[in-house]
Formats: structure tokens, C-alpha cells, sequence
């Protein structure tokens, strides 16, 4: 293997990250750039040409991509000129929805606006039933009159979904050819192809996404694609997908209702990467930044997927990394409600006008003032001395709005901040551990993004969790999952049969079918047969209930007995989840599910010796902080000069560019072999 | 003052941890139930109370529960002052008669012990599949199965297994009412873990001083809102039309007098006069009609759907407990009275209507007050039920599915298109699952243009499902906006009526039926129409490119825009004609 460099490149909506691997010393360099929103390539060029100063390009082996481009469409709703075919009697599907209303007191509260308006919706006379047999056939003369229909309003983009096509997907390929033969340059999006699952509301939402989106990504793509080559950068550019995985630049143009929430899926790849570096089974990171917080849960070093998000309100029924995402962050705003009492966010000062002490527009006080107030948080060493912060704007602020409400101190009033937009995180961090049934006092907590380090302490403390992790440059860790990445397909087949009925040679014929999908698109990335790992899983459920558990078939499935194995593990699985089985009940197999993983060879960081306990050589000297109540004497520590074996004593702090790290009273600290703050309770 | 305010900053980390406790109690309880009905539809809810039985927390999913948490309680308390109570205890009751619902709403409370000394109470309540009683239509309580009084179905962390069988004897499904009561149980015992780490961490004495201000905070912020209120009277009326015969068990029926209705027999009024003074509110609803067979409404359950509507308009994002119902009066009707059942009338039917009617009239009379926190009419669920036998498995099948309908249009929005209506937020079932699950064929799903109830804003579109049946089946089907429509307000017009067709499998069509139930033959279709939302405002005035709009996209059609809006557009082109619209609009206004 050729050594070089593997970049990792994080488009965020601030700063675009680039982070860079030395194949051969296993060093990581940071590179920080400004954005570029309008065209997000321009602000990666910008930053790969600032990296060819220390790192010539022609080095590059290995190139990853996160971008927002697809989220930021949809969200603006600046996606393709798209239309809808379906089956006749249902254009409606996407507008009725699953017929809730979005909150149940609020009269304003929005259903969320599918992609597509009601105008751009066809119906074609045909029907399959749920076996598959025709009903009807598909009405030629009607389907060419909406495709003429169609060719005359200019569509860029063309989504076509019938009902039961994941079982029978004749009539869509009859209507892909159809199409094809009138409109030849037109994006067609199938459902029995991008999702082949039941349940037609959410495979709509989904694939019109995707077709929505198809057009403006693959543009962004072949730009990105055409500046690359400028540079005489020779590796094709892999692109991150919300699964945690990667795929090519041309995949993800044609599926890319995949590549959305790529970024936090960065992130939640540490968890796993360090709970085997340090030999923990059981983590959950901790991602909190600028407006928001992202918790991820992973247990035995495995991340949760999930088949059932949604963005904006519109269900997307694509695998994810399961994250859960709240409204707290450094610029979470604290304010005084109606009742009298102090609440911290949702909203958020953000970059700007940001927090008081940023000296900007923003004169309300943030949990970023907070932080300034009570000392945690050096003025003077703010993203390691580039930015100057003000400590008395940030006092000030506390002053007018929070303390003199109360008639107490600014450092209380900074505490109480503190303590309640804690408790909101804390909340959060229940919903991902207690409310699924796991106990938080069994996981260990990886804290990174700017402000994680400085809250996880007490978060742990808290939850009764043994011990925090924070890993090197905490402020870059979504460009850094990147690194950790490997490629990865996603495939299902819904096929609905209770485990009285299902054959063996069925469910062979099944997976057989996706597995030369899986084999030829990694192929296409340049895996042989042997190197692609596949995972396999089955939705399951009673029959009877109206949603499905996920269950891992992780043995070989030759014989009828081996379905009924599958079938006592999901009692298992049952029971874990919800504390009870039917072994009298039938059991349903609805989505088949095949994940195809081409490893990506990946230089392991070699742990460094262990030096002395002592850490003094990194001392930069103490500051009075306020903890529990009193302003104390805490030793500051610089992260840079901190040496493997080194332990540190709470009260202290340890500062580094871009976060800070706080270890509270009653704690000890030491830096492992790679370079990690593992944080204890006494 | 200031040590206290110390302690106080931090009240909002108390509330999270309350929110927190409740919120696992009820997710303990959806995992650990056995009937889908808990486990899907998440029909329970989960509470945390002072001693003295003030509601402090509740984990609520469903609005019906709102009064009766609160209540239900403080009638237990007086038949068991917390001196009775004992570490261990667990309370059963189902009681109508003591502020509680309809009596598939089982209901389990706690007290929660430290050191020997009671600090606060956990509660849940749950619906069951089954508590016993008949299938048909009911006229006493007797008839609708098992009431439980406030008992003790543990004592001292023993469960009575006398009483538990007692119910068990007393149920169709036994093995999911024991299982869906351990469920209610674990939840309560997760409560218990809860509130004790708390203490311990706080002190009970400052715990229970959290508790107290955690009240008196919620009572402000309702008075907050409130404060935003012009004060006023107002009142408002509606009705609720019955279908079976009356009987020895029923009250006086109405036929209106009003114009729009003439000669609609079989009416049951729904009155509400409220008054907002300062930070208080006083509802009254007086001039209500008399009791109807199965369909009394508990105090309780009068209190939910009237909170459901105060909360609506006056302060939809605040969770609520005690506290926030300190300002809001409401006078009980004594008597003969649909809105407050007495023993020993039946309630069974009670969470539907006239609950939706009660929750209509309260944001009728709110709309004359303060319009801008108002809604137009919203429909009102259709509920269709087919049983029969399923050749595929060879078992007997129920599909049941309640409809979303057109939602109000308020002061400056119009009303969402086909959604679920106050009450009741269920999901559908999609068509792929319907049809691979039942004998049945789902022909049609789709809005239904022209139903909205036209306005400056229009209300939301009904919506149509239309099912084949494959087998012979027993069909019910039962709409409620039929005659009586949803109402518009301030010169918007009323929402289109909901009605029941059926195509026979010979093809005679029968159309705009309030009611249907039959045993119908293979091949017939079913065909529900769920009403349109009441519109807001003349519809004279409606925007010409909302208008436009309406047309491009198919739900309003260019005949109707030119008749009802005064907009004419061509229908080839999409293109209005703004000065003949101009002209149209002007002559219609002055007429």
C-alpha cells in the first residue's frame, strides 16, 4: 500500500473542517476554514489548498466527505421541479399522511409540507395486490398521456411509486421504460428500487425526497468532482451517509436521500473507535457545540441504526446512525419565563449575534457566559487566543437579566445557568439510555465538540456514570469519524409471511437476490467477494402489533430449524425490549434487510508509552473557579504539553484550541496511551 | 429572601427530573403492557402528587386524562387519608362516580415513603381491552362491566390475590387485563425509585417546598396567559344528534329552532357561557341537555375536555399540573345533566362525545373573546368497524380505524386538510398493512376537493376512504357532523357534512347515511366521507392566489372558486382574471 494522507472534510455552518492522517506517523492535523454556504465546494478547495501548504495533495490516498447540500435543499425546499406517479386513488398519500395533527393543543402547529405540491401529483389506472398478482394492469394510453403531461411542465425529476411494488415491481419498470422512451434525460426515481418496503406513506415521503434532491446533489457532485481534478487530486471522494458508512460520489448522487445527517453521523463514529481503543464495550457520546447537542448510544461497540427517521417532519425511511439531538448548546440562551423561573434555550444566540461576551450584536447572557463567568472558561485563551471574549459583558449580562431578577449573586445566578440547561441535557441523555431500558450507570460517556468537555463531568456525575472520555482535538471529531469509516450499502425487501409459512428456500431466494446487488456495487468500489462483510437482519413483530423490532441474524441460515432459531431469538430480542414474549403468538418476518460493508484499511494508533504522573511541565498556573458554592483554586493545565501517564487531581482545568476541559472536585484524571482524558469518580 | 432564591434558580432542574419521572413511568408502562392498545396507541398517562393530592407532574399522552388525574386522587384520599396508607400500598380504582372515566380506564396510585414519613404519591391510569360487561348499547352503569371503588390491590408490597382474581372472573381477556395491571405496577415502582433519589438528594423538607412552588409557578403562568385575555362573557352552543331510540334512560331530546336547521330531530344541546375576569376563568354550562343512554359524561371526564380547550387556546406549549387549574372555575350542572353523570347512568361512550362537543363550544365562546387564539369548527372522527372471518387465517378479524377530517381555519391561517380532531390523535393504518392484515380491498384514500368550509380562511378538507369487502362482514359505521356541520365563524362558512355511502356489489349506490350497520355481502364497497373544517372570515375576501392556489392543485374547483369566492379562473390556463374577478367581487359584496 502506498502511504499518504486520508482527509476527512466536514462542511458545517460555521467552519468547514479538515482533518488529515498521516499514514505514516498516524499523525492528525486539524484545518480549519470559513464555510462557503452558497457553494460548499468553494470553501473545500479554499481548504485544500491551504493544506497543500504543509501537505502536498498529490499525497492524498484516501478522500471523505460530509455536506449539508441535501439537507440544506430540503430544509429551504430548494430541491428539483419534481413530480409525483402513483397509483390511482391515492395521489393524495403524501398530504393525508399518517392523518395526525403535529401537536395536539397547538392550533398553528404546522403538518409538515411534502415535497411535492398536490399539482405535481399523477395517477395512473393500475393495481397489484398485496401477493403481488396483477389486479389490473397499467393503463398504457393513460400512462403516456400523464408522461406527455409531464414532458410539457419541464420536470427535472420524476418520483413513481405504486401500491405493493416492493412485492411486484413490474408496473414500475413498465413505467421507468415508458418514460424513458418519451423523456429521455429525466431523473426517474423507483421505489422498488430505492426502497423496496412496505407501508405507502413513508416509501413515497422517502423516494420523493430522494428524487427531489437527486438533481441539485449530482450538480454539486460534478462540480466538486471537476475542482478536485484541478488539483490534481487523484482518489475519487467518497461521500458520508447518515448510516455511518461511505459510498462513491456517483452513488450518492443517485441515492441521495442517504447522504442526509452526515455529519453527526461523524461524531458518533468515535464511540465505538475509542471503547475499543480503550477496551470498553458500552459508551455514549456526548457532541454538544454552538446550538445543539447530538447523544448517541452504542453498546458492545455496535451503533444503533435506525429504518425510521424523519427530517423536517417527513419520514425518511433510509437506515441512520440512531442519534438523538436536543436544543442545548454554548449559545443556548438563558432567560426569565412568564411563571418566574430561569429556562436555558431552545433558542440560541449562535455565531451571531452570539453569546454577550463574544463582544458582537448579542447581549443576552448564554451558557458560553456562563462558563466565562464562573471561570471555567479562560477570556484570554478562547480557540487558543485567536478570538478575545469579554468576562465583564458576559457578567454584566447574567447581572440585568438573570441575577437581578433573583436578587442573588452573578456567580449563582451563572451556576443556576449551568445547573438547568444540565438538566435539560440530562433529561435528554434518560431518553436515549433509562427510557430504552439501558442504565446509564453501565456505559461510559465520550464528551467532544466545543463546549462537551466542559459540561460531561457533571452530566456523569449526575447519571452516576463511572467515567468520561475526552479524546484529542474534541472541537474536530466529526471530520475525525470520517477517518473511521468504512464502506457501507444499505438494501431491504419487504416480504410479509408468518414463520408458520416462510420456507427456507424463500427466505435463501431473498437474500440471495440482494447479496448480488451488495456484491456488485462493491465491487464497483473495488472489493473483492471476500473482502465485503454482510450483515444480515429481519423486521420482525407479533402478529397482530403495528410496528417492528430489528433482529440480527448473526448464524448461518440453512435449514427450516435455523428460521425457527431466528424466530426464538426475536422472542429474545422481545423480551429485552418490552420485558415479556408470546411463545403462543405467530410471528411475522416483514423487511429483509442486507448490509454490505467493504472494510477500509485503517492505520491503528499505536498506544505511546506511559510517562511519569506528573504533570507539571503542562501547568500553566491556577484560577479561582466557582464550584459548589465557593470560589476555589484550580490548576490549569495546557492539553498540548499533557504526556501520556500524566494525572491530574480535580478542581482543575485543561485548556487546548477550540474546548476546554473541566474536572470537578472529587474526580482524578490521567491521560491514557492515546492521548485520551479519561475523567473518574473517586 | 435571597438564600431561598438560591435554592429557587434551580426549580427548573426539579421540574426536569419530575418531567423525567413521569415520563419513565409511562414509557415503563407502554413497554410492560400487554394490549396493543397501551403499547400503540399509548392510551395511559402517568402522574406525581403532594400527599395532599396535588397533581405536580403528569406524563400525558392522551388530553382525555387531563381532568381526571388531577381529581381522581383527591377522591381516593377521602376514603383513604394518607395516615391509612402504608409503605407498599398500591390503590385500584375505575370508579365514574369518583372522578374517574369510563371504566376501562383502570387507575393505580402509591404513596411513596421516606424514612416512615409520606412525601409525595404516584399514579397511573391505563384503558384495558375488556372489564366485562355487554357488546350492545348500554343504559346503566351495571351493564358496562366491573366498577372498582378505591381499594387496595397491594397492601404492604402484598398483592391481594383475592381481588386481582376477583377482577380477573370478571373479564373477557384476563391474561392481558393481569398483564396491562403488572405493567401499571412496574410503572409505579419505577415512580417510586424516582421520587426517592430525589429526596434523598434534596431532603424531603425541601422537596416538598419544590412541590409547592412547582404549583404556585404553573397557577402563574396559566394566569399569565390568561392576562392576555380581554376580559368578557361570551357563550356558545352546538349539538350533538343521537341516533338510537330514546329510552327510560334518557333526558329531554331537543328539535331546534334554528334557521339553518330546521326540523333535525333528535338533538342533544352543549352550552357553554364563559367568562374571563383579570387572571381567572369561569365556564358554565348550564342549559346543556339531559342524559342519553351510554353516552354520560363524568365530571371528570366534562373537566378533561374542558381543560383540553382551555389549554388549546390559552396555553398550548405549557405542561400542566394542579396548579394550573387553580384559576380555571368550572360550575358542575347538577341534576339531569348529560355532563355529569350520577349513578347510576351509563358513560361508556363518553371520551368521544360528548366530549368533542364540549371542547366545540369552549373554543366557540373563546372565539368571541379572543379570535386570534381561536379555531373554526374542526370535524369530528367517523368511525368505521368491520368484523368477519379471515379465509387466509381462518380466524375472526376486527378492523377498526377512526377518521382525520378538515380542521378550523383560524383568524389568519387556514385549516389543516385531513387531520384528527381534539380528542383523539390516532395514527391511520396504511393501505399496503390494511390489506395484507383483513379480507379487504382499499379502493380509494384521498381529499375530498370542495368540502372545506369556505372563508377569507378555509377550513381543512375532509377526507375519503372507500373499502371493498372480500368477505361477507358486520360493518358499523357511524359519523357525527352529518346534519349538524362543522360551524364557521365571523362570515366563514361551515365545514361540508360527513356522510357514510355504500355501493352494493349489483351497484345501487346509496349515499349521505349518518349511520350504518349491516351485515353486508362480499363486494359491497364501504365508502366514509369525513367532514370539511369551518372556514374563517367572508370568503369574498380570501386572498385571489390562495384562491388560485386551492384551483391548481385540484381541491377547490373553478366552478366553486367563481361561486363561492368570486374569483374567476381559467380552467385550462390556471390564469385569474383579475378585473372580472374585481367585478364579481364587488357585486357580491354589495348584495
Amino acid at each position: 500500500m502506498v502511504m499518504g494522507y486520508r482527509v476527512g472534510i466536514d462542511v458545517g455552518g460555521t467552519f468547514t473542517d479538515i482533518t488529515i492522517l498521516d499514514e505514516k506517523t498516524g499523525k492528525i492535523s486539524v484545518i480549519k476554514i470559513p464555510s462557503t454556504i452558497e457553494d460548499q465546494s468553494i470553501g473545500v478547495i479554499n481548504g485544500l489548498q491551504k493544506m497543500n501548504t504543509s501537505f502536498p495533495l498529490e499525497e492524498i490516498t484516501y478522500m471523505i466527505h460530509g455536506t449539508t447540500v441535501a439537507t440544506n435543499a430540503l430544509l429551504e425546499r430548494k430541491g428539483a421541479k419534481t413530480a409525483f406517479i402513483t397509483t390511482e386513488g391515492f395521489r393524495d398519500i403524501l398530504y393525508i399522511g399518517r392523518q395526525t395533527r403535529p401537536h395536539i393543543y397547538d392550533f398553528w402547529a404546522k403538518k409538515p409540507a411534502p415535497v411535492i405540491p398536490r399539482s405535481d401529483s399523477y395517477e395512473i389506472p393500475e393495481r397489484i395486490d398485496f401477493a403481488g398478482d396483477i389486479l389490473k394492469p397499467l393503463d398504457k394510453m393513460k400512462a403516456i398521456e400523464v408522461i406527455e403531461k409531464i414532458r410539457q411542465k419541464n420536470f427535472e425529476s420524476i418520483a413513481v411509486s405504486f401500491l405493493h411494488s416492493y412485492i411486484n415491481p413490474e408496473h414500475e419498470l413498465k413505467m421507468r421504460e415508458l418514460i424513458i422512451k418519451n423523456i429521455p434525460d429525466v431523473y426517474i426515481t423507483l421505489s422498488s428500487e430505492v426502497l423496496p418496503e412496505y407501508r405507502e406513506y413513508e416509501r413515497a415521503s422517502t423516494i420523493t425526497i430522494n428524487a427531489y434532491l437527486q438533481p441539485p446533489i449530482k450538480r454539486y457532485m460534478s462540480r466538486l468532482e471537476d475542482r478536485k481534478n484541478q488539483l490534481n487530486i487523484r482518489p475519487k471522494i467518497h461521500i458520508m451517509q447518515s448510516n455511518g458508512g461511505i459510498i462513491s460520489i456517483e452513488n450518492a448522487s443517485n441515492q441521495s436521500v442517504r447522504t442526509i445527517f452526515s455529519g453527526p453521523a461523524g461524531g458518533a463514529l468515535l464511540g465505538p473507535f475509542i471503547a475499543k481503543q480503550v477496551g470498553i464495550q458500552d459508551v455514549i457520546t456526548f457532541d454538544m457545540g454552538g446550538t445543539s447537542l447530538d447523544i448517541c448510544l452504542t453498546r458492545k461497540r455496535q451503533l444503533r441504526i435506525t429504518n425510521e427517521s424523519e427530517i423536517d417532519g417527513l419520514p425518511i425511511r433510509v437506515p441512520m446512525i440512531d442519534i438523538h439531538t436536543l436544543g442545548a448548546g454554548g449559545g443556548s440562551i438563558a432567560w426569565i419565563d412568564a411563571g418566574g423561573i430561569l429556562q436555558v434555550g431552545p433558542e440560541s444566540a449562535g455565531a451571531t449575534p452570539g453569546p454577550a461576551c463574544y463582544k458582537k450584536e448579542g447581549t443576552q447572557p448564554t451558557v458560553t457566559d456562563a462558563n466565562v463567568a464562573l471561570g471555567y472558561i479562560n477570556p484570554n485563551y478562547f480557540l487558543g487566543g485567536e478570538m478575545q471574549i469579554d468576562l465583564n459583558l458576559a457578567k454584566q449580562s447574567i447581572e440585568k437579566h438573570i441575577a437581578s431578577f433573583f436578587n442573588i449573586g452573578i456567580e449563582e445566578a451563572a451556576a443556576g445557568i449551568i445547573d438547568v440547561v444540565n438538566s435539560n441535557m440530562i433529561r435528554g441523555m434518560r431518553v436515549v439510555s433509562v427510557e430504552k431500558g439501558y442504565d446509564p450507570r453501565n456505559f461510559t460517556l465520550i464528551a467532544f465538540g466545543g463546549a462537551g468537555p466542559l459540561h460531561a463531568a457533571a452530566i456523569a456525575r449526575e447519571l452516576k456514570m463511572p467515567q468520561v472520555i475526552i479524546p484529542p482535538n474534541p472541537g474536530n471529531a466529526s471530520a475525525l469519524g470520517f477517518l473511521l469509516s468504512d464502506v457501507r450499502y444499505d438494501y431491504v425487501q419487504t416480504y410479509i409471511v408468518s414463520d408458520k409459512h416462510l420456507e427456507i428456500e424463500k427466505f435463501a431466494q431473498i437474500f440471495d437476490k440482494m447479496k448480488c446487488l451488495a456484491y456488485k456495487d462493491l465491487k464497483a468500489e473495488g472489493f473483492q467477494k471476500q473482502e465485503i462483510r454482510l450483515i444480515y437482519t429481519i423486521d420482525m413483530r407479533y402478529l397482530g402489533q403495528s410496528s417492528e423490532l430489528n433482529i440480527p441474524i448473526d448464524f448461518e441460515v440453512k435449514t427450516q430449524e435455523d428460521i425457527q432459531k431466528i424466530v426464538e431469538t426475536f422472542h429474545q430480542f422481545h423480551e429485552e425490549n418490552y420485558g415479556y414474549r408470546m411463545e403462543d403468538e405467530e410471528v411475522m418476518f416483514v423487511n429483509f434487510r442486507l448490509a454490505a460493508i467493504g472494510e477500509v484499511p485503517r492505520l491503528i494508533k499505536t498506544p505511546q508509552p506511559l510517562e511519569d504522573k506528573d504533570p507539571s511541565k503542562a501547568l500553566k498556573g491556577t484560577r479561582k473557579v466557582y464550584l459548589e458554592g465557593n470560589w476555589i483554586d484550580a490548576s490549569i493545565y495546557e492539553r498540548k504539553k499533557l504526556k501520556p501517564g500524566n494525572y491530574i487531581k480535580g478542581p482543575a482545568i485543561i485548556e487546548e484550541y477550540g474546548s476546554t476541559t473541566l474536572i470537578l472536585q472529587g474526580m482524578d484524571s490521567e491521560i491514557d496511551a492515546f492521548e485520551n482524558i479519561i475523567l473518574k469518580f473517586e | 429572601m435571597a438564600q431561598l432564591n438560591i435554592e429557587l434558580i434551580r426549580l427548573n432542574v426539579i421540574i426536569n427530573a419530575l418531567r423525567s419521572i413521569s415520563e419513565e413511568m409511562g414509557v415503563t408502562l407502554t413497554r410492560a403492557a400487554y394490549s396493543t392498545n397501551i403499547k400503540d396507541r399509548k392510551d395511559c398517562s402517568c402522574a406525581v402528587y403532594t400527599i395532599d393530592g396535588d397533581m405536580v407532574a403528569q406524563g400525558e399522552f392522551m388530553p382525555i386524562h387531563l381532568g381526571v388525574m388531577p381529581f381522581a386522587l383527591k377522591e381516593i384520599l377521602k376514603d383513604y387519608p394518607i395516615e391509612e396508607l402504608n409503605p407498599g400500598d398500591i390503590i385500584i380504582d375505575n370508579d365514574p362516580y369518583r372522578m374517574g372515566s369510563h371504566m376501562w380506564d383502570v387507575m393505580l396510585f402509591a404513596p411513596i415513603f421516606y424514612e416512615q414519613t409520606p412525601i409525595a404519591i404516584v399514579g397511573n391510569i391505563a384503558h384495558h381491552v375488556d372489564i366485562g360487561g355487554t357488546s350492545g348499547v348500554t343504559f346503566e352503569i351495571f351493564e358496562e362491566g366491573l366498577r372498582i371503588p378505591p381499594i387496595k390491590l397491594v397492601k404492604k408490597g402484598e398483592i391481594q390475590r383475592d381481588i386481582l382474581n376477583l377482577i380477573l372472573a370478571n373479564v373477557r381477556t384476563p391474561k392481558e387485563v393481569k398483564g396491562d395491571l403488572m405493567a401499571q405496577t412496574a410503572a409505579i415502582n419505577r415512580g417510586k425509585i424516582g421520587i426517592k433519589e430525589l429526596a434523598e438528594k434534596y431532603g424531603p423538607q425541601m422537596l416538598s417546598t419544590y412541590f409547592k412552588e412547582i404549583l404556585n409557578y404553573s397557577e402563574r403562568m396559566m394566569r399569565s396567559a390568561l392576562q392576555e385575555i380581554p376580559d368578557g362573557d361570551a357563550e356558545f352552543k352546538d349539538f350533538i344528534k343521537v341516533e338510537q331510540a330514546p329510552s327510560l334512560f334518557t333526558g329531554q331530546l331537543e328539535e331546534t329552532k334554528l334557521e339553518k336547521y330546521k326540523h333535525i330531530r333528535n338533538l342533544i344541546r352543549i352550552q357553554a357561557k364563559i367568562k374571563k375576569q383579570g387572571s381567572d376563568l369561569y365556564i358554565d354550562f348550564s342549559g346543556s341537555g339531559g342524559r342519553f343512554n351510554g353516552i354520560n359524561a363524568p365530571w371528570s371526564i366534562t373537566l378533561s375536555a374542558t381543560y383540553y380547550a382551555v389549554k388549546a387556546v390559552v396555553a398550548p406549549r405549557i405542561p400542566t399540573n394542579s396548579g394550573s387549574y387553580r384559576c380555571i372555575h368550572v360550575k358542575k350542572p347538577e341534576g339531569n345533566s348529560i355532563l355529569n353523570a350520577v349513578y347510576p347512568y351509563a358513560v361508556r361512550g363518553c371520551t368521544s362525545n360528548p366530549s368533542q362537543r364540549i371542547a366545540d363550544v369552549i373554543i366557540g365562546a373563546f372565539a368571541q373573546l379572543i379570535p386570534e387564539k381561536s379555531s373554526a369548527c374542526h370535524q369530528d372522527w367517523p368511525v368505521l368497524m368491520i368484523k368477519g372471518m379471515n379465509p387466509r387465517t381462518n380466524q375472526y378479524f376486527s378492523f377498526v380505524e377512526t377518521y382525520a377530517g378538515g380542521l378550523g381555519a383560524k383568524f389568519n391561517e387556514d385549516g389543516i386538510d385531513a387531520a384528527q380532531s381534539h380528542m383523539s390523535n390516532t395514527r391511520n393504518a396504511p393501505t399496503e398493512s390494511i390489506e395484507q392484515e383483513y379480507p379487504l380491498r382499499v379502493e380509494e384514500y384521498a381529499l375530498i376537493p370542495n368540502t372545506e368550509g369556505a372563508g377569507k380562511f378555509r377550513g381543512g378538507l375532509g377526507l375519503r376512504r372507500r373499502i371493498t369487502l372480500l368477505v361477507d362482514a358486520h360493518v358499523l359505521a357511524k359519523v357525527q357532523r352529518n346534519k349538524l356541520k362543522p360551524y364557521g365563524l365571523f362570515g366563514g362558512k361551515d365545514g361540508h357534512k360527513a356522510q357514510i355511502g355504500i355501493i352494493t356489489p349489483q351497484g345501487s349506490i346509496t349515499k349521505g347515511l349518518p349511520f350504518y350497520i349491516q351485515v353486508a355481502k362480499a363486494g359491497t364497497q364501504i365508502i366514509i366521507e369525513s367532514s370539511g373544517g369551518g372556514g374563517w372570515g367572508n370568503p369574498l375576501e380570501r386572498d385571489i392566489e390562495a384562491v388560485r392556489n386551492d384551483v391548481i392543485n385540484g381541491l377547490v374547483s373553478p366552478e366553486r372558486a367563481l361561486k363561492v369566492y368570486g374569483v374567476k379562473i381559467d380552467p385550462e390556463t390556471g390564469l385569474v382574471d383579475y378585473k372580472e374577478t374585481k367585478t364579481i367581487r364587488d357585486k357580491l359584496l354589495s348584495s
